[in-house]
């Protein structure tokens, strides 16, 4: 099987090479008018994907023209829902992202495949003049993230990240806690799944319509298993940072954010000793605290100088709320709605890449705490594990040929 | 289970595996990891993974001694040489990853040039801090061609190894367009002196494929240069690139990298890109204008405003908005009278942050004149003005001539919170301007602190028309609990109320009701006599609405007394509200009942008594049962207090529900009470004579997967071991892990005949923990792949039994923790099915 999988790339990526060298690298002379549509496409059309893509289909300014995976069923999926919208059958469905991003007519791209892609993706689409709208977790590694946020202020690019529960679900939080309600916020508890770890599936045969070797992109050579294609790939580490970066950039994104530390880091992670530190716990340079696990308050619980919140025993909704203005979302259509907006005023949304890649590099640090079971000291100006330099190597992964990031 | 609950559990596992000591001292942890790396050295994907996740979990224990962290690497890099598998192999290259050194080096550098190891090898070695790993990729360039060689470069670059300088530019060249694509990446990454000369001496000749690798690294150099202090540099390069002929998106990198490492000098190309041709350019270029500070810039941006067409007006406005710099005040000003409407609200909305006194006007004009986005802008930069004397310009705009525009402006006022503004709002409130007056009585209503509400209460006797004491009324009714106790919230009420016209006093008289202070109580029983009908009604409705049941005789006996209908349906509506409030409601609720003569009214109290205690709503409510024209109210009220029974006393609840359904001619009460009674019903009814097979797994599939194998159970003619389930019943579940033996991600299954009179239709009514999967007579009904924790009737199916006996087969999945199901077959509206039979065979 390994045999078949590396002819098969090869092939693929000359076959990719002709139609990259064809395709003109030149960013469309269309006009970009206010009253403009915005052209997309849909990278990674798995569940998740289909959701964005839907989600953007419902926007009147918004035209998709493409999708693209490496599972041919969930192109067809996704192209299918394009199509029925239209009323037409114009959407094109590409295997390769890469035949995509060369088309001159696409302004902006949504990336849902799996974490693992996301920033080689990003960035060569960033780099080529469009705006990208990306699922979380936005990076595999601390690095990827930086790297992403570098890539798009280079190009004056839109980024916004994808995790919409930050704001839509938790800012009730966010006014509470920053409104004063318990009065200075010290301590968060965050109630999301743990990290990921080696993936030991067993080997089967791989599907006629899935491009195996590409899915695995820059990912270390496995077999093929069918729950990795499914959704089923966040419990591994060469693909994902489980619980942590997947609930974890709602959960950690949300507390950081009530916190008011999402443009921060910590300055030192504590993985669970089983005594002193029951949980993983981060601490800010404030000396405010967040803990994975427990809490009382379900995903999130937060405790201040003068009460918690939730309030113990009663429903959420039964505490009134501060009278403060957050900024937020722009324009109409919640994250999704925040991103167009942005694209066309050339603004930050909500979910900038730059706060985005702070809670997915909070998520990161959790993981390699608990991977590596060790204290580590986080410098978050600098972005470096201070005084550990082979926790460091976590902080990145050299792909697989001939992947990088632009 | 639940998954919080789940994850829970799995990091507190994970604590434990990770916090508690090796089980035995050193020399027993290199034994166990001799044995493990035994099984490693033939493993494949596939075979059991056990001895892995032990080696991982030892080679990270070992890296917090050096003398084993030494000794584990030594026999990580024996056992690499030895490993018969490729898999092995990866396995032993991701654990030097992690623990590593110098001396991991050459075995690693040997799989360099394997086309199936590169990577790995390049994996371990990638991070590695000691030079020797930059050497050997170094090294391995020469060795290497095509995608593995693109590999290496690109570690190279990761790393950014500058030695390999010289190595990495003549594969610029290279006839491999992938190759010199990834020496561009790695030169770029590497970003030095050296490294963006060779990088520019190559780029004009380079393919077109090339070039923008090229100059992707540049710019990354660049960046570099600008974020370690060396703007000079890396402006050089960003002026190359800013050029006519370089494509659009790296001119724009060009020119924000101008914007960022000489801001002043960037200004006239940023204003050429604003006025050019471009739309992307122009759009970026005024997203990049900020980094130009200063009143000039300002001037020289704002004045590029008239000649933009509207889309480029929209992004300048809101970027001269962000500077806040009112040097563009005039231009933004002029923008507010374009002919599109966009431009005219983005210049309404700069106007917000860089406007002065100057704006309110203009401002307060578009938000008197205009609807819809416009307006909203317009409203929003009043509220958000600094500069100069804003609140005294707004209240001097109050007293002009144009109402629309006087309006706008107490409406600012307001939303300013501009307490200092009370006084003059206060005159408005009795002027001569109806709008303006109205707008002034909401704005006092927010205003008014503890200090000032009383000004605003001694206007109301001033006031005559109908709307302005319906707004007063608004006004004060939100401001008053600022005023404190109830005491207190009476006393200038009261005072009011002794010299007001008959126009204000139901006005005062409602309020007094709202503050549940004796004073008012007193007020309030005088006023039910008044001459004045309006008066006494609203004294009525006052006392009607009263906090507590303090007033529940003086209503009682106006319900006896009252000539007038109106008077009676309040008061008996007042009385039976506080018999719910009162110490003795089965006696107020009697009480009323009798009092009401009318059908309408015997309905009022009846539709009341739903919310009554009841024990006594019980036995009230009944009798009216057989009265046909009453039936109906009775009826419904009953259905609500067997609602708020069932949790109680289920027994009477379900008795009271089915004597309604045999009764209730109406489908909507009879609906209700079939859904109240199926909730009371819940858990009855539920099958508990089963046999199960199980628990089955399959080695690395976990529950949602399993979800989807298919176990013996579902195979047709397989032989399976079913068992008659005695454990871990319940009285409406079963308990899967008491009944078939525990387990974290298996599945069991159970199995039951069930027998029907007659084809017919019905539901089944299912609850889980965690998924489940139905079949019945061998067709899947319903399946839900889900983790979740068990309650009853979680999932509804809709299924045809067969006249006799049917089969049915349920498949539970358990993810972790708790694992039960329950079962039963109703109704297809779910009411009781009855005449089945069950037995498992």
């Amino acid at each position: 099987m390994s045999k078949q999988s590396r002819i098969s790339r090869r092939t693929f990526l000359a076959r990719a090479a002709v139609g990259a060298c064809a395709a003109p690298w030149l960013l469309p002379a269309r006009a970009a008018g206010a009253n403009d549509r915005i052209v997309m496409a849909g990278i990674g059309m798995g569940g998740q994907g289909r959701g964005d893509l839907g989600a953007f289909l419902g926007f009147k300014e918004v035209q998709v023209v493409a999708v693209c995976d490496v599972v041919g069923r969930h192109r067809a999926m996704a192209k299918d829902m394009v199509d029925r919208t239209y009323g037409n059958t114009d959407c094109r469905a590409y295997e390769h992202f890469r035949e995509v991003l060369a088309r001159p007519d696409i302004d902006a791209v949504l990336i849902a495949t799996p974490d693992h892609w996301h920033a080689i993706i990003a960035t060569e689409a960033l780099m080529l003049g469009k705006d990208v709208y990306c699922e979380k977790p936005e990076s595999l590694t601390v690095r990827q993230g930086r790297t992403m946020t570098q890539v798009a202020r280079r190009y004056g690019r839109v980024f916004s990240g994808g995790s919409q529960r930050v704001w839509e679900d938790y800012n009730w939080f966010h006014k509470m806690v920053r409104g004063g309600a318990i009065g200075e916020v010290r301590e968060a508890w965050v109630n999301v799944g743990g990290p990921s770890e080696a993936c030991y599936l067993p080997p089967v045969p791989t599907p006629p319509d899935v491009n195996w070797d590409m899915w695995l992109g820059p990912a270390p050579w496995r077999p093929f298993h069918p729950s990795l294609i499914t959704g089923g790939f966040r419990p591994y580490r060469d693909y994902s940072g489980g619980g942590m970066t997947d609930w974890g950039c709602h959960g950690f994104g949300g507390a950081l954010f009530t916190c008011n530390l999402h443009q921060t880091g910590p300055i030192e992670i504590i993985p669970p000793d089983g005594k002193d530190h029951p949980q993983l716990t981060y601490v800010f340079a404030n000396g405010v605290r967040i803990y994975h696990g427990g809490g009382w308050g379900g995903l999130l619980s937060f405790k201040g100088t003068r009460g918690e919140l939730p309030a113990r025993g009663k429903e959420v909704k039964e505490q009134p709320l501060p009278d403060i203005q957050i900024p937020n979302y722009r324009g109409k259509g919640g994250i999704f709605g925040d991103f167009l907006y942005c694209v066309r005023t050339r603004e930050r949304p909500f979910r900038d890449i730059e706060i985005a890649h702070r809670t997915a590099t909070h998520s990161h640090l959790g993981n390699i705490a608990y991977w590596l079971n060790r204290r580590l000291k986080w410098d978050p100006v600098k972005e470096e594990i201070i005084g550990d330099p082979e926790a460091s190597r976590w902080l990145d992964r050299p792909m697989r040929e001939p992947w990088r990031l632009a | 289970m639940n998954k919080r609950i789940t994850m829970v559990l799995l990091i507190l596992g994970l604590a434990m595996s990770f916090s508690a000591p090796l089980q035995a001292d050193e020399a027993e942890s290199l034994t166990r990891l001799d044995q493990a790396l035994k099984a490693v050295s033939t493993y494949e994907y596939g075979k059991d993974s056990a001895p892995l996740t032990l080696a991982e979990q030892l080679v990270v224990e070992a890296a917090k001694s050096p003398a084993q962290r030494a000794v584990v690497e030594e026999r990580l890099i024996r056992s690499l040489g030895a490993a018969a598998t490729r898999d092995g192999k990866e396995f032993l290259c991701r654990q030097l990853f992690t623990i590593g050194t110098e001396r991991s080096v050459p075995a690693l550098e040997a799989l360099l040039t394997d086309p199936e190891l590169s990577h790995i090898a390049r994996f371990a070695l990638g991070r590695n801090e000691s030079p020797a790993a930059g050497q050997a990729l170094q090294r391995a360039l020469g060795k290497t061609s095509g995608p593995i060689q693109v590999g290496i470069i690109n570690t190279l670059g990761l790393r950014r190894f500058e030695p390999a300088i010289p190595d990495l530019k003549p594969l610029l060249g290279s006839r491999d367009a992938e190759v010199a694509q990834a020496a561009a990446a790695a030169l770029g990454a590497i970003g030095s002196a050296d490294a963006v000369k060779a990088l520019q001496a190559v780029r004009a000749k380079a393919p077109e494929a090339v070039q923008r690798h090229i100059d992707n690294g540049l710019l990354t150099s660049a960046d570099r240069f600008l974020a370690t202090g060396n703007p000079a540099d890396a402006a050089k390069i960003y002026e190359a690139m800013y050029v006519p002929t370089q494509t659009l998106n790296f001119r724009i990198a060009a020119l924000r990298g101008l914007a960022a490492a000489r801001p002043e000098k960037a200004l006239p190309q940023i204003l050429e890109a604003i006025r050019g041709a471009d739309p992307k350019l122009r759009a970026a270029a005024i997203s990049f204008s900020a980094g130009a500070t200063g009143t000039e810039a300002t001037r020289a941006l704002a004045g590029l405003l008239p000649a933009l067409a509207p889309d480029g007006q929209q992004l300048l406005l809101g970027a001269l908005g962000t500077r806040g710099d009112s040097t563009a005040m005039p231009a933004v000003l002029a923008c507010v009278q374009s002919g599109d409407p966009a431009v005219r609200t983005a210049a309404c909305t700069a106007l917000g942050t860089l406007g002065d006194t100057s704006a309110v006007t203009v401002l307060l004009r578009v938000a008197a004149n205009t609807t819809g986005g416009e307006q909203v802008a317009a409203r929003a930069s009043l509220v958000q003005l600094k500069r100069g004397d804003i609140e005294g310009t707004l209240i001097r705009a109050c007293a002009g001539d144009e109402p629309k525009v006087a309006v706008e402006a107490v409406r600012a006022l307001a939303s300013r919170r501009a307490t200092v503004a009370f006084k003059e709002l206060l005159k408005l409130a009795t002027g001569r301007e109806a709008t303006v007056r109205r707008e002034a009585i909401r704005a006092l209503g927010i205003l008014a602190e503890a200090r000032s509400l009383p000004d605003l209460i001694a206007v109301i006797p001033q006031l005559q028309e109908t709307e302005d004491l319906s707004s007063v009324e608004d006004a004060v009714a939100v401001a008053l609990p600022r005023l404190g106790q109830p005491v207190e919230q009476a006393a200038p009420l009261l005072v009011a109320l002794e010299r007001a016209p008959v126009a204000a006093r139901p006005v005062l008289l409602r309020l007094l009701g709202v503050t549940g202070a004796p004073g008012a109580l007193t007020a309030l029983r005088t006023a039910i006599k008044d001459s004045n009908a309006t008066v006494a009604e609203a004294a009525v409705r006052a006392l009607a609405e009263w906090p507590d049941a303090a007033p529940a005789d003086d209503l009682l006996e106006l319900v006896q007394s009252t000539t007038v209908p109106a008077t009676k349906v309040i008061a008996l509506r007042g009385y039976v509200r506080m018999a719910a409030l009162g110490k003795n409601p089965g006696a107020m609720y009697a009480r009323a009942l009798k009092l009401a003569e009318r059908p309408e009214d015997k309905k009022l109290v009846l539709s009341s008594l739903g919310t009554a205690d009841p024990g006594q709503a019980f036995q009230l409510v009944e009798p009216y049962l057989k009265d046909e024209g009453l039936k109906s109210e009775a009826a419904l009220a009953l259905v609500q207090i067997a609602d708020r029974l069932r949790q109680t006393d289920t027994g009477r609840a379900k008795a009271v529900l089915k004597q309604v359904l045999a009764i209730a001619p109406e489908p909507p009460i009879r609906q209700r009470a079939q859904e109240v009674l199926n909730e009371a019903e819940a858990l009855d009814g539920h099958i508990l004579d089963w046999v199960g097979a199980g628990p089955y797994s399959e080695k690395d599939k976990e529950w949602r997967a399993l979800f989807d194998v298919v176990f013996p159970p579902e195979q047709p003619n397989a032989e399976v071991k079913w068992v008659k389930l005695t454990k871990g019943l319940g009285t409406w579940d079963v308990n899967l892990g008491d009944a078939l033996g525990g387990g974290d991600n298996v599945v069991g299954y159970v199995r039951t005949g069930v027998w029907s009179a007659a084809a017919r239709e019905a539901r089944l009514e299912l609850g889980s923990d965690d998924g489940i999967k139905a079949w019945l007579n061998g067709k899947v009904v319903h399946a839900n792949n889900t983790d979740r924790g068990l309650t009853a009737r979680q999932d509804i199916a809709k299924i045809a039994l067969r006249e006799g006996w049917n089969e049915l087969l349920l498949k539970v999945t358990n993810a972790g923790g708790g694992w039960a199901f329950s079962c039963r077959i109703r109704q297809p509206d779910g009411s009781e099915l009855e005449g089945l039979k069950f037995e498992a065979k």
